[in-house]
């Protein structure tokens, strides 16, 4: 998965200066120490596929285990944080306490602020990347 | 929804806030402060316009913020 590019940024080439932000926040997220890169990659393609946007960063077999929410080879972490994913793009109201605090057991009140913040914006970059196809803007 | 906080104050003694809970992942807030301000202070669209669309986002979305 690429740490910090993504067709939001290359969205935003429009402005430049922002993408740059947008870019350096993201590689923020992405690369702090308490989420593994997996962990990000597993969200971020579950989401995508939440959305129907083509999704990446990960090979055919464990892509197809994401759609069918088949998260029995995936590790405690990663199916603790895909238990937030589903819920984050049309359900974020349905995360609950508890499932929150699995996170933090897991990662960390660091890790657990890294995690939800890249979460939500994996889910906007989504909406974004919709939003410009619709409009027919590149 | 939740009703109470679910990542506690990164700061001893200060109440528990968007702010205070990002400080667990200083660099992200850093990061993310940097984004905000340009995207408030720069382009073409004025402020009015973002703050309305974002009421209007944060009630469509029932957030308190």
């Amino acid at each position: 998965m690429p740490r910090a590019m993504s067709e939001f940024v290359s969205l935003l080439a429009q402005r430049p200066e922002l993408a740059d932000r947008y870019a350096a926040f993201l590689a923020s997220v992405q690369g702090h120490a308490a989420v593994p890169e997996r962990l990000h990659a597993l969200c971020r393609a579950r989401i995508q596929q939440i959305h129907g946007v083509p999704p990446s960063g990960l090979d055919d077999a464990t892509l197809s285990q994401l759609a069918v929410t088949d998260y029995s080879s995936f590790s405690r972490a990663e199916t603790t944080a895909l238990r937030v994913a589903e819920k984050m793009s049309l359900q974020y109201h349905g995360i609950t306490d508890e499932e929150v605090e699995q996170v933090r057991r897991e990662v960390g009140n660091d890790g657990c602020v890294a995690l939800l913040t890249a979460l939500s914006f994996y889910d906007v970059e989504c909406r974004l990347q919709l939003t410009a196809e619709a409009l027919d803007v590149d | 929804m939740s009703t109470k906080p679910r990542v506690e104050s990164a700061l001893p003694g200060e109440a528990v806030s968007f702010a205070t809970a990002m400080m667990h992942a200083p660099d992200i807030l850093g990061r993310f402060g940097e984004l905000y301000a340009d995207f408030w202070q720069r382009g073409i669209i004025s402020q009015e316009v973002k703050e309305m669309t974002r009421i209007r986002n944060a009630r469509i979305t029932d957030c308190g913020y």
